[in-house]
Protein backbone atom coordinates (compact mmCIF):
# COMPACT_ATOMS: atom_id res chain seq x y z
CA UNK A 1 0.00 0.00 0.00
CA UNK A 2 2.38 2.52 -1.37
CA UNK A 3 -0.42 5.22 -0.87
CA UNK A 4 0.05 5.34 2.83
CA UNK A 5 3.36 7.68 1.53
CA UNK A 6 0.24 10.31 1.45
CA UNK A 7 -1.94 9.45 4.39
CA UNK A 8 -0.85 8.15 8.26
CA UNK A 9 -3.96 5.81 9.48
CA UNK A 10 -4.86 6.56 12.40
CA UNK A 11 -6.95 3.24 13.97
CA UNK A 12 -8.46 3.21 17.59
CA UNK A 13 -9.59 0.05 19.20
CA UNK A 14 -12.79 -0.23 21.10
CA UNK A 15 -12.41 -4.34 23.30
CA UNK A 16 -15.77 -5.53 24.79
CA UNK A 17 -15.07 -8.75 27.38
CA UNK A 18 -17.60 -10.49 28.81
CA UNK A 19 -17.21 -11.16 32.35
CA UNK A 20 -16.87 -15.19 33.65
CA UNK A 21 -18.94 -14.79 37.13
CA UNK A 22 -21.83 -16.70 38.50
CA UNK A 23 -24.37 -13.87 38.61
CA UNK A 24 -24.91 -10.97 36.24
CA UNK A 25 -23.91 -7.39 36.85
CA UNK A 26 -26.28 -6.28 38.86
CA UNK A 27 -29.20 -9.04 40.23
CA UNK A 28 -28.67 -12.70 41.02
CA UNK A 29 -29.25 -14.11 37.81
CA UNK A 30 -27.26 -16.52 36.60
CA UNK A 31 -24.38 -15.03 34.17
CA UNK A 32 -23.68 -17.90 31.90
CA UNK A 33 -26.90 -17.76 29.31
CA UNK A 34 -25.22 -20.35 26.61
CA UNK A 35 -27.70 -22.81 25.56
CA UNK A 36 -30.45 -21.63 27.91
CA UNK A 37 -34.38 -21.40 26.32
CA UNK A 38 -35.15 -18.06 25.72
CA UNK A 39 -36.27 -15.46 28.54
CA UNK A 40 -35.87 -17.90 31.12
CA UNK A 41 -32.77 -16.08 32.79
CA UNK A 42 -34.51 -13.25 34.22
CA UNK A 43 -36.14 -10.98 36.65
CA UNK A 44 -37.18 -7.64 37.39
CA UNK A 45 -33.86 -5.91 37.55
CA UNK A 46 -32.44 -7.40 34.14
CA UNK A 47 -36.07 -6.74 31.89
CA UNK A 48 -35.89 -3.06 33.30
CA UNK A 49 -38.91 -3.47 34.98
CA UNK A 50 -40.22 0.05 36.74
CA UNK A 51 -38.99 -0.18 40.25
CA UNK A 52 -36.21 -2.93 40.55
CA UNK A 53 -33.42 -1.63 41.78
CA UNK A 54 -29.51 -2.22 40.28
CA UNK A 55 -26.78 -3.46 42.81
CA UNK A 56 -23.61 -4.03 41.51
CA UNK A 57 -21.78 -7.56 41.68
CA UNK A 58 -18.24 -7.19 43.36
CA UNK A 59 -16.48 -10.06 41.79
CA UNK A 60 -17.29 -7.99 38.48
CA UNK A 61 -15.75 -4.80 40.32
CA UNK A 62 -12.87 -6.77 41.39
CA UNK A 63 -12.12 -8.23 37.51
CA UNK A 64 -12.55 -4.90 36.09
CA UNK A 65 -9.89 -3.26 37.90
CA UNK A 66 -7.80 -6.93 37.77
CA UNK A 67 -8.04 -6.13 33.87
CA UNK A 68 -6.83 -2.69 35.17
CA UNK A 69 -3.59 -3.72 37.03
CA UNK A 70 -2.72 -6.23 34.07
CA UNK A 71 -3.18 -3.27 31.72
CA UNK A 72 -0.56 -0.90 33.91
CA UNK A 73 -4.09 1.56 34.65
CA UNK A 74 -4.48 4.07 37.19
CA UNK A 75 -7.20 2.71 39.08
CA UNK A 76 -9.47 5.19 40.06
CA UNK A 77 -10.44 6.14 44.13
CA UNK A 78 -13.68 6.63 43.38
CA UNK A 79 -15.88 5.58 40.45
CA UNK A 80 -19.80 5.87 39.58
CA UNK A 81 -22.30 4.12 36.98
CA UNK A 82 -23.57 6.54 34.53
CA UNK A 83 -26.95 5.89 32.46
CA UNK A 84 -26.23 5.88 29.07
CA UNK A 85 -29.80 6.31 26.93
CA UNK A 86 -30.38 5.21 23.86
CA UNK A 87 -33.69 3.19 21.87
CA UNK A 88 -33.31 -0.41 20.91
CA UNK A 89 -34.97 -3.67 21.60
CA UNK A 90 -32.16 -5.05 23.46
CA UNK A 91 -32.29 -2.54 26.43
CA UNK A 92 -35.28 -3.05 27.93
CA UNK A 93 -34.65 0.03 30.32
CA UNK A 94 -34.47 2.75 27.43
CA UNK A 95 -30.46 3.04 28.96
CA UNK A 96 -27.81 0.88 29.84
CA UNK A 97 -26.04 1.28 33.42
CA UNK A 98 -22.28 2.34 32.07
CA UNK A 99 -19.61 4.45 33.22
CA UNK A 100 -18.88 7.90 31.64
CA UNK A 101 -16.53 10.17 33.17
CA UNK A 102 -15.41 8.17 36.44
CA UNK A 103 -14.76 4.79 35.12
CA UNK A 104 -12.56 2.09 37.30
CA UNK A 105 -9.38 2.46 35.48
CA UNK A 106 -7.38 5.02 32.82
CA UNK A 107 -4.36 5.77 31.56
CA UNK A 108 -2.79 2.41 30.93
CA UNK A 109 -0.33 0.65 28.49
CA UNK A 110 -0.11 -2.66 26.73
CA UNK A 111 3.44 -3.58 24.69
CA UNK A 112 3.36 -6.16 21.95
CA UNK A 113 6.49 -7.53 20.15
CA UNK A 114 5.46 -7.76 16.66
CA UNK A 115 7.36 -10.58 15.25
CA UNK A 116 6.35 -9.96 11.57
CA UNK A 117 8.37 -7.14 11.46
CA UNK A 118 11.52 -7.89 13.18
CA UNK A 119 11.64 -11.36 10.55
CA UNK A 120 11.40 -8.37 7.21
CA UNK A 121 14.66 -6.81 9.28
CA UNK A 122 17.56 -7.68 11.00
CA UNK A 123 17.40 -4.22 13.52
CA UNK A 124 17.63 -4.98 16.91
CA UNK A 125 14.40 -6.14 19.07
CA UNK A 126 13.57 -3.35 21.29
CA UNK A 127 12.82 -1.15 17.88
CA UNK A 128 9.45 -3.32 17.65
CA UNK A 129 8.76 -3.60 21.16
CA UNK A 130 5.58 -0.86 20.68
CA UNK A 131 3.48 0.40 22.90
CA UNK A 132 -0.31 1.22 22.85
CA UNK A 133 -1.96 3.41 24.90
CA UNK A 134 -5.27 2.11 26.77
CA UNK A 135 -7.43 5.01 27.48
CA UNK A 136 -10.02 3.55 29.65
CA UNK A 137 -10.93 0.10 31.12
CA UNK A 138 -14.59 0.46 32.59
CA UNK A 139 -17.49 -1.64 33.64
CA UNK A 140 -21.15 -2.06 31.99
CA UNK A 141 -24.11 -4.27 31.57
CA UNK A 142 -24.64 -6.45 28.51
CA UNK A 143 -27.85 -6.59 25.98
CA UNK A 144 -30.16 -8.86 25.16
CA UNK A 145 -30.08 -10.67 22.01
CA UNK A 146 -32.10 -10.08 18.91
CA UNK A 147 -33.37 -12.40 16.22
CA UNK A 148 -34.63 -11.56 12.99
CA UNK A 149 -36.74 -13.37 11.80
CA UNK A 150 -39.16 -12.64 8.74
CA UNK A 151 -41.10 -8.97 9.58
CA UNK A 152 -40.22 -9.78 13.23
CA UNK A 153 -37.44 -9.28 15.78
CA UNK A 154 -37.07 -11.57 18.27
CA UNK A 155 -35.98 -10.30 21.93
CA UNK A 156 -34.53 -12.65 24.42
CA UNK A 157 -33.36 -11.14 27.39
CA UNK A 158 -31.41 -14.43 29.10
CA UNK A 159 -27.45 -12.06 28.03
CA UNK A 160 -29.29 -8.65 29.40
CA UNK A 161 -27.44 -7.64 32.53
CA UNK A 162 -24.01 -10.38 31.90
CA UNK A 163 -21.45 -8.18 33.34
CA UNK A 164 -19.61 -6.45 30.35
CA UNK A 165 -15.74 -4.60 30.54
CA UNK A 166 -15.01 -2.08 27.78
CA UNK A 167 -11.64 -1.54 27.57
CA UNK A 168 -10.75 1.55 24.89
CA UNK A 169 -6.89 2.28 23.26
CA UNK A 170 -6.07 5.53 22.04
CA UNK A 171 -6.13 6.01 18.19
CA UNK A 172 -1.98 4.71 18.27
CA UNK A 173 -2.33 2.17 16.19
CA UNK A 174 -1.05 2.49 11.86
CA UNK A 175 -1.33 -0.62 10.37
CA UNK A 176 -3.76 -3.71 10.96
CA UNK A 177 -1.27 -5.87 11.75
CA UNK A 178 0.00 -4.12 15.12
CA UNK A 179 -3.83 -4.34 15.78
CA UNK A 180 -4.10 -8.19 15.05
CA UNK A 181 -1.32 -8.88 17.54
CA UNK A 182 -2.47 -5.96 20.32
CA UNK A 183 -5.52 -8.21 19.98
CA UNK A 184 -3.79 -11.56 20.45
CA UNK A 185 -1.64 -10.54 22.97
CA UNK A 186 -4.46 -8.81 24.92
CA UNK A 187 -7.08 -12.21 25.02
CA UNK A 188 -3.81 -14.16 26.22
CA UNK A 189 -3.69 -11.70 29.03
CA UNK A 190 -7.45 -11.84 29.58
CA UNK A 191 -7.52 -15.48 29.62
CA UNK A 192 -4.30 -15.71 32.18
CA UNK A 193 -6.60 -13.46 34.43
CA UNK A 194 -9.03 -15.91 34.41
CA UNK A 195 -11.96 -13.48 33.91
CA UNK A 196 -13.35 -13.85 30.90
CA UNK A 197 -13.27 -16.95 28.18
CA UNK A 198 -12.61 -13.89 25.78
CA UNK A 199 -14.03 -15.73 22.66
CA UNK A 200 -14.57 -14.00 19.53
CA UNK A 201 -16.95 -16.69 17.88
CA UNK A 202 -19.14 -17.18 21.13
CA UNK A 203 -19.04 -13.15 21.15
CA UNK A 204 -17.80 -13.22 24.60
CA UNK A 205 -15.34 -10.70 23.37
CA UNK A 206 -15.85 -8.49 20.85
CA UNK A 207 -14.11 -6.05 18.36
CA UNK A 208 -15.08 -2.56 17.39
CA UNK A 209 -12.06 -0.72 15.37
CA UNK A 210 -12.63 2.84 14.62
CA UNK A 211 -10.42 3.87 11.37
CA UNK A 212 -9.79 7.08 9.87
CA UNK A 213 -6.46 8.64 7.74
CA UNK A 214 -4.79 11.89 7.63
CA UNK A 215 -3.23 13.71 5.09
CA UNK A 216 0.82 13.94 5.54
CA UNK A 217 2.16 17.72 4.53
CA UNK A 218 5.73 16.71 3.02
CA UNK A 219 7.45 18.58 6.33
CA UNK A 220 5.31 15.88 8.57
CA UNK A 221 6.35 13.10 5.63
CA UNK A 222 9.79 13.35 6.89
CA UNK A 223 9.00 13.28 10.41
CA UNK A 224 6.33 10.85 10.70
CA UNK A 225 8.06 7.26 11.52
CA UNK A 226 6.08 4.23 12.27
CA UNK A 227 6.44 4.06 15.88
CA UNK A 228 3.20 4.11 17.93
CA UNK A 229 2.57 5.88 21.09
CA UNK A 230 5.28 8.12 20.35
CA UNK A 231 3.45 11.40 21.34
CA UNK A 232 6.49 13.26 18.85
CA UNK A 233 5.86 10.89 15.87
CA UNK A 234 2.24 11.90 15.54
CA UNK A 235 0.07 13.81 13.98
CA UNK A 236 -3.36 15.84 14.44
CA UNK A 237 -5.99 13.61 14.17
CA UNK A 238 -8.95 13.58 11.23
CA UNK A 239 -11.87 15.20 11.72
CA UNK A 240 -14.35 11.66 10.99
CA UNK A 241 -13.89 8.13 12.29
CA UNK A 242 -15.04 5.25 10.90
CA UNK A 243 -16.22 2.85 13.18
CA UNK A 244 -16.76 -1.21 12.31
CA UNK A 245 -18.81 -3.54 14.18
CA UNK A 246 -20.12 -7.18 14.12
CA UNK A 247 -16.37 -8.77 13.52
CA UNK A 248 -16.13 -12.32 14.93
CA UNK A 249 -12.37 -13.45 13.98
CA UNK A 250 -9.01 -11.61 14.82
CA UNK A 251 -8.16 -12.39 11.01
CA UNK A 252 -11.71 -10.32 10.19
CA UNK A 253 -10.31 -7.26 12.08
CA UNK A 254 -7.47 -7.01 10.12
CA UNK A 255 -8.64 -7.84 6.75
CA UNK A 256 -11.87 -5.05 7.84
CA UNK A 257 -9.36 -2.42 8.80
CA UNK A 258 -7.22 -2.91 5.27
CA UNK A 259 -10.34 -2.81 3.08
CA UNK A 260 -11.30 0.35 5.42
CA UNK A 261 -8.02 1.74 4.28
CA UNK A 262 -8.65 1.52 0.71
CA UNK A 263 -11.83 2.42 0.89
CA UNK A 264 -11.21 5.22 2.42
CA UNK A 265 -7.76 6.43 0.41
CA UNK A 266 -10.01 5.98 -2.95
CA UNK A 267 -12.51 8.58 -1.41
CA UNK A 268 -10.00 11.10 0.24
CA UNK A 269 -7.62 10.89 -3.48
CA UNK A 270 -10.96 12.31 -4.80
CA UNK A 271 -10.92 15.06 -2.17
CA UNK A 272 -13.82 12.97 -0.39
CA UNK A 273 -13.62 13.60 3.68
CA UNK A 274 -15.50 10.03 4.89
CA UNK A 275 -18.55 10.38 5.91
CA UNK A 276 -18.39 9.73 10.10
CA UNK A 277 -20.43 6.21 10.67
CA UNK A 278 -20.65 3.18 11.83
CA UNK A 279 -20.34 -0.07 9.70
CA UNK A 280 -20.65 -3.64 9.44
CA UNK A 281 -18.35 -6.26 7.84
CA UNK A 282 -19.45 -9.02 5.76
CA UNK A 283 -16.36 -11.56 5.81
CA UNK A 284 -17.65 -13.29 2.64
CA UNK A 285 -17.43 -10.83 0.49
CA UNK A 286 -14.62 -9.20 2.72
CA UNK A 287 -16.33 -5.90 2.80
CA UNK A 288 -17.24 -3.25 4.69
CA UNK A 289 -20.74 -1.66 4.36
CA UNK A 290 -22.79 1.29 6.06
CA UNK A 291 -25.35 0.22 8.75
CA UNK A 292 -28.30 2.70 10.28
CA UNK A 293 -26.79 3.42 13.39
CA UNK A 294 -28.30 3.06 16.53
CA UNK A 295 -28.03 6.50 17.73
CA UNK A 296 -26.63 8.95 15.30
CA UNK A 297 -26.55 12.22 16.77
CA UNK A 298 -24.47 10.75 20.01
CA UNK A 299 -26.61 11.83 21.81
CA UNK A 300 -26.74 9.45 24.88
CA UNK A 301 -27.77 12.19 27.77
CA UNK A 302 -25.43 10.82 30.22
CA UNK A 303 -25.94 11.45 33.67
CA UNK A 304 -25.04 9.49 36.92
CA UNK A 305 -27.54 6.57 37.98
CA UNK A 306 -29.14 7.40 40.65
CA UNK A 307 -29.93 3.86 42.23
CA UNK A 308 -26.50 3.06 42.59
CA UNK A 309 -24.27 4.49 45.18
CA UNK A 310 -20.66 5.77 44.26
CA UNK A 311 -17.86 2.93 44.67
CA UNK A 312 -14.51 3.76 46.90
CA UNK A 313 -11.40 1.67 46.36
CA UNK A 314 -8.43 2.03 49.30
CA UNK A 315 -4.81 1.65 48.41
CA UNK A 316 -4.76 -1.69 50.45
CA UNK A 317 -7.99 -3.28 48.51
CA UNK A 318 -6.03 -2.53 45.04
CA UNK A 319 -3.16 -3.25 46.25
CA UNK A 320 -4.85 -6.85 47.47
CA UNK A 321 -6.30 -7.58 43.93
CA UNK A 322 -2.79 -9.41 42.26
CA UNK A 323 -2.18 -9.64 38.59
CA UNK A 324 -0.61 -12.87 38.22
CA UNK A 325 2.65 -13.97 36.06
CA UNK A 326 1.11 -12.57 32.64
CA UNK A 327 2.46 -13.89 29.20
CA UNK A 328 5.49 -11.73 28.76
CA UNK A 329 6.40 -12.42 32.19
CA UNK A 330 6.46 -15.87 31.15
CA UNK A 331 7.69 -15.63 27.91
CA UNK A 332 10.43 -14.01 29.09
CA UNK A 333 11.14 -16.38 32.51
CA UNK A 334 11.10 -19.74 29.97
CA UNK A 335 13.88 -18.03 27.90
CA UNK A 336 16.01 -16.64 30.82
CA UNK A 337 15.48 -19.66 32.83
CA UNK A 338 14.93 -22.50 30.82
CA UNK A 339 17.14 -21.40 27.52
CA UNK A 340 13.95 -22.34 25.11
CA UNK A 341 14.16 -20.51 22.23
CA UNK A 342 12.07 -17.53 21.79
CA UNK A 343 9.67 -19.65 18.91
CA UNK A 344 8.98 -22.14 21.46
CA UNK A 345 8.12 -20.12 24.72
CA UNK A 346 5.98 -17.71 22.65
CA UNK A 347 4.03 -21.38 21.33
CA UNK A 348 4.12 -22.55 24.54
CA UNK A 349 3.07 -19.48 26.54
CA UNK A 350 -0.01 -18.41 23.97
CA UNK A 351 -2.38 -20.97 25.33
CA UNK A 352 -3.42 -20.70 29.01
CA UNK A 353 -4.16 -24.79 29.01
CA UNK A 354 -0.70 -25.75 27.07
CA UNK A 355 1.39 -23.33 29.68
CA UNK A 356 -0.38 -24.78 32.62
CA UNK A 357 0.19 -28.33 31.63
CA UNK A 358 3.80 -27.59 30.47
CA UNK A 359 4.76 -26.13 34.24
CA UNK A 360 2.61 -29.31 36.02
CA UNK A 361 4.99 -31.43 33.76
CA UNK A 362 8.39 -29.31 34.60
CA UNK A 363 7.59 -29.03 38.29
CA UNK A 364 6.33 -32.81 38.94
CA UNK A 365 8.94 -34.04 41.87
CA UNK A 366 9.56 -37.43 40.06
CA UNK A 367 10.35 -35.43 37.03
CA UNK A 368 12.77 -32.76 39.08
CA UNK A 369 14.81 -36.42 40.65
CA UNK A 370 15.09 -37.85 37.36
CA UNK A 371 16.39 -34.18 35.96
CA UNK A 372 18.77 -34.10 39.24
CA UNK A 373 19.85 -37.35 38.62
CA UNK A 374 20.07 -37.85 35.22
CA UNK A 375 21.95 -34.35 34.90
CA UNK A 376 20.00 -33.35 32.23
CA UNK A 377 20.38 -29.73 32.65
CA UNK A 378 18.21 -28.82 29.93
CA UNK A 379 15.23 -30.68 30.48
CA UNK A 380 12.73 -28.05 30.02
CA UNK A 381 13.59 -27.81 26.91
CA UNK A 382 13.22 -31.06 25.55
CA UNK A 383 9.62 -31.35 27.13
CA UNK A 384 8.45 -28.03 25.71
CA UNK A 385 10.01 -29.81 22.40
CA UNK A 386 7.74 -32.79 23.28
CA UNK A 387 4.58 -30.30 23.56
CA UNK A 388 5.28 -28.38 20.51
CA UNK A 389 6.51 -30.86 17.93
CA UNK A 390 2.98 -32.83 19.21
CA UNK A 391 5.12 -35.83 20.23
CA UNK A 392 3.46 -36.62 23.34
CA UNK A 393 -0.55 -35.38 23.06
CA UNK A 394 -1.38 -33.17 26.43
CA UNK A 395 -4.69 -34.49 26.39
CA UNK A 396 -2.63 -37.28 28.13
CA UNK A 397 -3.00 -37.50 31.76
CA UNK A 398 -0.12 -35.96 33.45
CA UNK A 399 1.43 -39.13 34.36
CA UNK A 400 0.85 -40.53 31.52
CA UNK A 401 2.68 -37.69 29.62
CA UNK A 402 5.51 -37.97 32.31
CA UNK A 403 6.04 -41.72 32.41
CA UNK A 404 6.45 -41.85 28.51
CA UNK A 405 8.29 -38.29 28.67
CA UNK A 406 11.05 -39.95 30.94
CA UNK A 407 11.17 -42.91 28.70
CA UNK A 408 12.27 -40.69 25.66
CA UNK A 409 14.76 -38.93 27.68
CA UNK A 410 15.94 -41.65 29.55
CA UNK A 411 20.01 -41.49 27.92
CA UNK A 412 20.76 -44.24 25.60
CA UNK A 413 23.21 -46.54 27.08
CA UNK A 414 24.78 -48.40 24.36
CA UNK A 415 26.44 -52.21 24.79
CA UNK A 416 29.96 -51.23 23.64
CA UNK A 417 31.15 -54.75 23.06
CA UNK A 418 27.54 -56.19 20.91
CA UNK A 419 27.83 -52.75 18.98
CA UNK A 420 31.54 -52.93 18.31
CA UNK A 421 31.05 -56.85 16.77
CA UNK A 422 28.51 -55.27 14.78
CA UNK A 423 30.13 -53.06 13.29
CA UNK A 424 33.06 -55.13 12.11
CA UNK A 425 30.39 -57.44 10.90
CA UNK A 426 28.85 -54.86 9.05
CA UNK A 427 31.87 -53.30 7.20
CA UNK A 428 32.81 -56.85 5.83
CA UNK A 429 29.33 -57.32 4.97
CA UNK A 430 28.88 -54.02 3.35
CA UNK A 431 32.08 -53.67 1.69
CA UNK A 432 30.28 -51.56 -1.39
CA UNK A 433 29.12 -48.88 1.18
CA UNK A 434 32.46 -48.81 2.42
CA UNK A 435 34.27 -48.48 -0.22
CA UNK A 436 31.83 -45.21 -1.36
CA UNK A 437 32.52 -43.76 1.73
CA UNK A 438 36.40 -43.91 1.27
CA UNK A 439 35.76 -42.31 -2.17
CA UNK A 440 33.87 -39.29 -0.22
CA UNK A 441 30.48 -40.53 -0.40
CA UNK A 442 29.64 -38.65 2.89
CA UNK A 443 26.48 -40.00 3.14
CA UNK A 444 27.32 -43.57 2.62
CA UNK A 445 28.08 -43.57 6.15
CA UNK A 446 24.23 -43.23 6.94
CA UNK A 447 23.34 -46.06 5.03
CA UNK A 448 25.83 -48.56 7.79
CA UNK A 449 24.66 -46.00 10.63
CA UNK A 450 20.69 -47.10 9.84
CA UNK A 451 22.12 -51.02 9.60
CA UNK A 452 23.26 -50.69 13.29
CA UNK A 453 20.75 -49.09 14.60
CA UNK A 454 18.26 -51.73 13.16
CA UNK A 455 20.08 -54.63 14.36
CA UNK A 456 20.62 -52.61 17.84
CA UNK A 457 17.10 -52.37 17.94
CA UNK A 458 17.39 -47.93 18.41
CA UNK A 459 19.82 -49.07 21.76
CA UNK A 460 22.81 -46.59 20.73
CA UNK A 461 23.58 -43.49 20.34
CA UNK A 462 23.67 -42.27 16.60
CA UNK A 463 26.86 -40.30 17.54
CA UNK A 464 29.08 -42.86 18.58
CA UNK A 465 28.02 -45.05 16.07
CA UNK A 466 29.47 -42.63 13.47
CA UNK A 467 32.66 -42.16 15.17
CA UNK A 468 32.84 -45.98 15.46
CA UNK A 469 32.47 -46.57 11.96
CA UNK A 470 34.51 -43.78 10.80
CA UNK A 471 36.95 -45.12 12.90
CA UNK A 472 36.82 -48.97 11.70
CA UNK A 473 36.23 -48.28 8.10
CA UNK A 474 39.91 -46.08 8.32
CA UNK A 475 41.63 -49.07 10.65
CA UNK A 476 44.38 -50.10 8.99
CA UNK A 477 44.20 -53.80 9.89
CA UNK A 478 40.78 -53.87 7.78
CA UNK A 479 42.23 -51.62 5.29
CA UNK A 480 45.35 -55.07 4.54
CA UNK A 481 42.08 -57.25 4.68
CA UNK A 482 40.81 -55.86 1.54
CA UNK B 1 -43.46 34.45 31.35
CA UNK B 2 -40.60 34.72 28.92
CA UNK B 3 -40.18 32.21 27.00
CA UNK B 4 -37.09 30.03 25.66
CA UNK B 5 -37.10 29.76 21.97
CA UNK B 6 -37.20 26.23 20.76
CA UNK B 7 -36.85 25.67 17.31
CA UNK B 8 -38.21 23.06 15.00
CA UNK B 9 -34.98 21.18 14.77
CA UNK B 10 -34.89 20.79 18.14
CA UNK B 11 -38.32 19.74 19.14
CA UNK B 12 -37.60 16.67 15.76
CA UNK B 13 -34.48 16.10 17.66
CA UNK B 14 -35.83 15.15 20.90
CA UNK B 15 -38.71 13.50 19.20
CA UNK B 16 -36.27 11.75 17.69
CA UNK B 17 -34.14 10.66 20.74
CA UNK B 18 -37.44 9.94 22.83
CA UNK B 19 -38.54 7.35 19.71
CA UNK B 20 -41.50 9.89 19.42
CA UNK B 21 -43.90 10.15 15.55
CA UNK B 22 -45.40 13.58 16.26
CA UNK B 23 -47.60 15.40 13.86
CA UNK B 24 -46.58 19.30 12.47
CA UNK B 25 -49.40 20.45 14.51
CA UNK B 26 -47.99 18.69 17.50
CA UNK B 27 -44.04 20.31 16.90
CA UNK B 28 -45.59 23.72 16.54
CA UNK B 29 -47.49 22.92 19.77
CA UNK B 30 -44.33 21.53 21.73
CA UNK B 31 -42.45 24.26 20.84
CA UNK B 32 -44.52 26.89 22.88
CA UNK B 33 -44.85 24.46 25.83
CA UNK B 34 -41.46 22.39 25.80
CA UNK B 35 -39.83 26.69 25.80
CA UNK B 36 -42.14 27.35 29.17
CA UNK B 37 -41.12 24.26 30.78
CA UNK B 38 -37.21 24.68 30.19
CA UNK B 39 -37.98 28.22 30.99
CA UNK B 40 -39.95 27.46 34.68
CA UNK B 41 -36.82 25.20 35.53
CA UNK B 42 -35.00 27.92 35.27
CA UNK B 43 -36.09 29.27 38.54
CA UNK B 44 -33.45 26.62 40.04
CA UNK B 45 -30.87 29.54 38.75
CA UNK B 46 -32.23 31.62 41.54
CA UNK B 47 -30.86 29.20 44.16
CA UNK B 48 -27.38 30.01 45.82
CA UNK B 49 -25.77 26.80 44.96
CA UNK B 50 -21.83 27.97 44.94
CA UNK B 51 -21.39 26.60 48.42
CA UNK B 52 -23.10 23.34 47.74
CA UNK B 53 -20.72 20.93 46.76
CA UNK B 54 -22.07 19.37 43.58
CA UNK B 55 -23.98 15.59 44.05
CA UNK B 56 -25.24 13.07 42.06
CA UNK B 57 -26.28 10.82 45.55
CA UNK B 58 -28.92 11.98 48.16
CA UNK B 59 -28.35 8.47 50.40
CA UNK B 60 -24.98 9.11 51.29
CA UNK B 61 -24.30 5.37 50.84
CA UNK B 62 -21.24 4.39 49.24
CA UNK B 63 -20.12 0.77 48.18
CA UNK B 64 -23.17 -1.18 48.05
CA UNK B 65 -22.48 -4.72 46.23
CA UNK B 66 -24.08 -8.08 46.60
CA UNK B 67 -21.58 -11.27 46.38
CA UNK B 68 -21.17 -13.32 43.29
CA UNK B 69 -23.41 -16.35 43.67
CA UNK B 70 -26.10 -15.72 46.02
CA UNK B 71 -29.47 -17.29 45.20
CA UNK B 72 -31.25 -15.56 42.99
CA UNK B 73 -34.93 -14.93 45.01
CA UNK B 74 -36.42 -12.65 41.90
CA UNK B 75 -35.91 -15.20 39.14
CA UNK B 76 -39.04 -15.35 36.94
CA UNK B 77 -39.94 -18.24 34.71
CA UNK B 78 -40.38 -17.67 31.39
CA UNK B 79 -44.24 -17.44 31.44
CA UNK B 80 -43.46 -14.70 34.12
CA UNK B 81 -41.27 -12.93 31.83
CA UNK B 82 -42.80 -12.44 28.75
CA UNK B 83 -46.30 -12.45 31.00
CA UNK B 84 -47.24 -8.65 30.44
CA UNK B 85 -46.01 -8.55 27.06
CA UNK B 86 -48.47 -6.92 24.28
CA UNK B 87 -46.40 -8.95 21.46
CA UNK B 88 -44.52 -12.22 22.30
CA UNK B 89 -43.71 -15.55 20.37
CA UNK B 90 -43.16 -18.98 21.63
CA UNK B 91 -40.64 -17.61 24.56
CA UNK B 92 -39.66 -14.43 22.58
CA UNK B 93 -40.82 -10.74 22.84
CA UNK B 94 -41.59 -9.70 19.46
CA UNK B 95 -41.10 -5.81 17.85
CA UNK B 96 -41.17 -4.94 14.14
CA UNK B 97 -38.40 -5.86 12.22
CA UNK B 98 -35.42 -3.64 13.03
CA UNK B 99 -33.24 -4.22 10.40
Amino acid sequence: MNKLTKFKPVIGLEIHVELKTKSKMFCQCEADYFGKEPNTNTCPVCLGLPGALPVPNRKAVERTILIGKALDCKINKISKFDRKHYFYPDLPKGYQISQYDEPIAVKGKLSIFNNQYSNQSQNSNSEFDKNFRITRVHLEEDTGKLLHVGSDTLVDFNRSGVPLVEIVTEPDFDNSDDVKVFLEELQTIIRYLGVSDADMEKGTMRIEPNVSLIKLNLLQLKNVKRVPGNPKGSVKLPKYKVEVKNINSFRFVKDAIDYELERQIALLEKGITPKQETRGYDPDKKITFGQRSKEEAHDYRYFPEPDIPPMTFSEKFIAEIKVPELPQERLDRYINKFGLREQDAFVITRSLQTTNYFETIITDKVVQEFKAKKKISNLEDHVAKIIINKKLSTDLQVRAFIKKTLEMLQPKETDEKLLNALIDRLIEASSKAVEDYKKGKENAIMYLVGQVMREMKGKADAKIIISKLKAQISNPQLKSKN
Amino acid sequence: MKKIELTREDILHLAKLSSLKLTDQEVEKYCNQLGETVEFVKNLKELKTDVVIPTSQITNLTDVFFTDGETNKRVLTKEKATENAKYKKEKYFVVKRIM
